[in-house]
């Protein structure tokens, strides 16, 4: 029985093949920027380390600590309350709870720079409300307001991975603990928790990439990061050279924490048997603590959806009539099925992958097949080059062909079209999809499959009847991680985007980069509903 | 499974018909003529001119809008197939450095030459200067007098320490700035210069230009150094505490006894492989014309470069000033050092 554990070696190969291939072409953006670590930094490489990388380093591992903390404070307790007690409001908060990912995060530290300014709505409030005469001022723009601003807009990645295996997961584990007498704090804290550590540490590992690729909110909040060395050596020491090759660290140290949480997990492959999926059974608790819990996990949602929302309907319902236009229309649309498609391919990419890999005899392919995700720590503009670089050689070849051998002048299939910019999407979000699937797949487990594979069903079909329904909830919420992401996009979409499209992202940064921050809010709060819809979706299908 | 193959042969579908190829220059030599403009500039009224552009020549205008450095990254990896026509950037520095990486041609067009005054273009006819901006020094009205204020220079003096505010390094205004101070003064009187900024700085530097001057009206500080038009945005902003705070700034132009006020251009140059050239000079004709010159200054309250056209009622009433008429080229050359002596002095 052992022996027919994985299929035979023809069909093995095929596969193996096929995952080398899809590694590969999503891969060769990074295999170009990683590539760039042989050739060494340029000559300001000794002017960043004598007088910047120190200050930026420390800075970078703060705010990374800093945010992943409170990213995990925001994300666990309030997923454990959710999907453990009864209490009013529940249903209602326990999607509310994902809203802040509908925020591009840029926008939410603007939108707190706002109210907290001179003169912003906080001190008018305590001004005309209060009638205080002095208002000390609130200097959100600073480390410590950026690690605020992020881990208030990042938490849900993190509460999402830790929701869908609490609610799902943890039925079996909590009547055992109970039988054996632990209360049900007891049996969370010493239990259900550590359990839940791969899934935790998916969202987590989201939070710090997307913490150490920020540029624009430190750039605003001057903060300087280790983001601001990769740019200030590109833009304003003019060597991309010196730019591609931290960017090259991050990307190795971003690997490092990847291994070392695959290593720390130490090769445990945690199983959970059929009733596993079976819901949680919800505690009520007396009406005093339910207002508690209420209460606790109300403050994620006004901190980092609330608070920042009023600030940009004040500011979308003074600007309106200025930035309002009929095109608007086309433009959410363009957003939404750009979204819609990457979305798709980045589900179905990360599904083959992981699939692939579990199935795999081969070491290297499992280790391969991990590789696309990096692409989410690289910052946006350092990526775009990783990308440019190999389809511009294969664009410019085919023109060439082309031009050569039927004399017919085309123009370039992936720069400046659509397929280019989608191209560039998945590279970059694949990460974010390839989380919440993989801890959906090892929660699975094998069972169902070592069934059919003796029933001498195919590799494929098992992947498609068997895995995708089983997955359902895991592929859902990684298509809306990456379809808000997709949403939200800048840099790639700048650089890559066809002429005629226009994208809500786009149409933010132009107000954006003429510091007319006000105006990005209506842009912004199209951004913010059309990330509603699926967001609402998802909420109702991880409930059925 | 059907759903799912469906669901895929039309996404497929969709894709390919979205994304047939189309060549640049077969379309260039159609009927539709058109130019394709990379720009740095996303202003309102840019987009109006590029519309009345559009009416009046017949030829589409096609935008990508992205920041100069990403706008010549872009170009540098197209290489000679690139469909770029003509490349705005918001400041003569990175034209020299499109200049510089051979991005750009050479134009012989008498109408620019006649349009565009020498030390606001390139020697060689690279570029073409098309708005101008000067970086000023804003006041709080009420704690300071014009006569206390004097030169760049003098902002190191005592008097000012923990009273001035002004943006990050990282800025190209900060670096063109500093660029003309080590152009006129030297790398070493230049780099104490910046130590003495930094030393006088009200806060550590944050925020835009616009946050500076609020900053001011605050009473974090009471000097700004900032771009002349965002004042005006300020004064015309459609929130009512932007406009107070504009007013309660008052503008001085430094160095009016020597060398003059900094000055930079946001300009445009045409891309060396432009598959519409002839297209890509009549649009930078287009937008130094005085027609186009009047809506730069009037809505965007930029300076026009064309003599001929006099700057709008706001720009006049902060007076008429002298500016340096330092070669904006030079400030494109020195803008590495510039940054190498603000990581030095620490200015972050």
């Amino acid at each position: 029985m052992f022996s027919s554990f994985y299929d035979n070696a023809k069909i093995d190969k095929k596969w193996s093949l096929l995952t080398i291939a899809i590694v590969l072409l999503l891969g060769a953006p990074l295999l170009t920027i990683l590539l760039k670590l042989f050739s060494g930094p340029g000559e300001s490489w000794e002017h960043i380390k004598e007088y910047l990388l120190l200050d930026y380093l420390l800075n970078s591992l703060f705010l990374m600590f800093a945010c992943s903390i409170f990213t995990l404070i925001l994300g666990v307790i309030p997923a454990w309350l959710v999907s453990a007690y009864s209490f009013p409001f529940r249903k209602l908060l326990q999607w509310l709870l994902i809203l802040p990912l509908a925020f591009p995060n840029y926008l939410t530290a603007y939108a707190y720079a706002g109210l907290f300014d001179y003169s912003g709505i906080y001190e008018r409030i305590m001004v005309q409300i209060f009638n205080l005469d002095h208002v000390s001022h609130i200097d959100i723009m600073g480390i410590w307001g950026l690690a605020w601003v992020m881990s208030f807009s990042l938490y849900p990645y993190v509460y999402l991975s830790a929701r869908s295996f609490f609610s799902h997961q943890s039925h079996g584990q909590m009547s055992a603990a109970k039988v054996l007498g632990a209360g049900r704090f007891k049996a969370f804290y010493s239990i259900v928790l550590p359990l839940a550590r791969p899934a935790v540490v998916g969202g987590l590992l989201l939070v710090v990439m997307e913490v150490l690729g920020d540029y624009g909110s430190a750039y605003y909040y001057g903060v300087s990061t280790y983001t601001t060395a990769i740019f200030r050596s590109w833009f304003a020491l003019e060597e991309p050279e010196t730019a591609v090759y931290l960017s090259a660290q991050l990307c190795m140290f971003i690997l490092f924490l990847i291994v070392m949480e695959r290593s720390l997990r130490g090769g445990k492959k945690y199983q959970f048997n059929s009733e596993g999926s079976q819901e949680l059974i919800k505690k009520t608790p007396k009406s005093h603590i339910q207002a508690i819990f209420m209460l606790v996990t109300i403050i994620p949602i006004s901190l980092g959806f609330i608070l920042p929302l009023i600030q940009i309907i004040y500011w979308a319902s003074i600007t309106f009539h200025e930035v309002w236009s009929t095109s608007f229309l086309s433009i959410v649309w363009s957003s939404f099925y750009l979204s819609m498609i990457t979305a798709f391919i980045c589900i179905c990419i990360s599904f083959f992958l992981i699939y692939a890999a579990k199935w795999s005899r081969s070491l290297i392919i499992q280790r391969l097949s991990t590789l696309p995700v990096l692409g989410y720590a690289v910052p946006g503009v350092v990526i775009a080059v990783g990308i440019m670089i190999p389809t511009l050689i294969f664009d410019k070849f085919l023109v060439n062909m082309t031009q050569y051998y039927l004399n017919w002048s085309m123009g370039f299939i992936i720069n400046g079209t659509i397929i280019g910019l989608v191209f560039a999407y998945s590279v970059r979000f694949l990460a974010v999809s390839y989380h919440p699937i993989e801890t959906s797949i090892q929660k699975t487990g094998m069972r169902f499959e070592q069934a059919a594979q003796m029933l001498g069903v195919q590799r494929w079909k098992r992947m498609l009847q068997i895995n995708i329904p089983l997955n359902k909830v895991g592929l859902l919420s990684g298509a809306l991680l990456v379809f808000v992401d997709t949403m939200k996009e800048l840099p790639l979409t700048l650089l890559l985007k066809p002429y005629g499209i226009m994208t809500l992202s786009a149409k933010a940064f132009e107000y954006a980069s003429d510091e007319r921050i006000a105006e990005t809010a209506l842009p912004a709060l199209f951004i913010i509903m059309t990330g509603l819809i699926p967001i609402f979706l998802l909420n109702r299908m991880m409930n059925v | 499974m059907n759903k799912y193959l469906i669901a895929l042969v039309h996404i497929g579908c969709f894709l390919l018909t979205s994304c047939m190829p189309q060549s640049n220059k077969e379309k260039a030599q159609g009927q539709q003529q058109e130019v394709n403009v990379y720009t740095h500039r996303h202003y309102a009224p840019d987009q109006e001119l590029f519309t009345q552009f559009e009416k009046e020549f017949g030829i589409k205008v096609n935008v990508v809008n992205a920041s100069a450095d990403e706008l010549m990254l872009k170009m540098e990896n197209e290489g000679a197939q690139s469909p770029a026509d003509v490349l705005i950037t918001v400041d003569a520095g990175r034209l020299q450095r499109a200049k510089e990486k051979a991005l750009l041609q050479i134009i012989n067009s008498e109408i620019l030459t006649n349009n565009v005054p020498g030390h606001l273009r390139d020697v060689d006819g690279y570029w073409f200067g098309l708005t101008k901006r000067s970086r000023v020094i804003v006041y709080a009205k009420d704690r300071v007098t014009q006569d206390q204020l004097s030169t760049y220079e003098a902002l190191t003096e005592d008097q000012w320490m923990g009273k001035i505010l002004i943006r990050s390094s990282g800025n190209i205004y900060n670096q063109s700035l500093m660029a003309s101070m080590i152009a006129n003064l030297g790398e070493e009187v230049a780099a104490q210069w910046a130590a003495g900024i930094l030393r006088n700085m009200a806060r550590s530097p944050k925020g835009s230009d616009r946050d500076q001057m609020k900053a001011v009206a605050a009473g974090v500080g009471d000097l700004a150094i900032v771009n002349t038009y965002y004042v005006g945005k300020l004064l015309t902003s459609p929130d009512s505490l932007e406009r107070a705070v504009g007013q309660q700034m008052g503008i001085f132009f430094p160095n009016q006894k020597g060398r003059g006020t900094h000055i930079n251009v946001s300009g445009a140059g045409v891309a060396k492989y432009a598959p519409n050239k002839a297209n890509a000079i009549k649009f930078i004709e287009f937008l130094s014309s005085e027609a186009a010159q009047e809506i730069f200054s009037s809505s965007n309250f930029e300076y026009p470069v064309n003599p001929k056209v006099n700057p709008s009622p706001l720009l006049q009433s902060w007076g008429i000033f002298k500016e340096d008429k330092l070669s904006l080229s030079t400030l494109g050359a020195l803008n590495k050092s510039a940054v190498l002596l603000f990581d030095q002095v620490g200015w972050k």
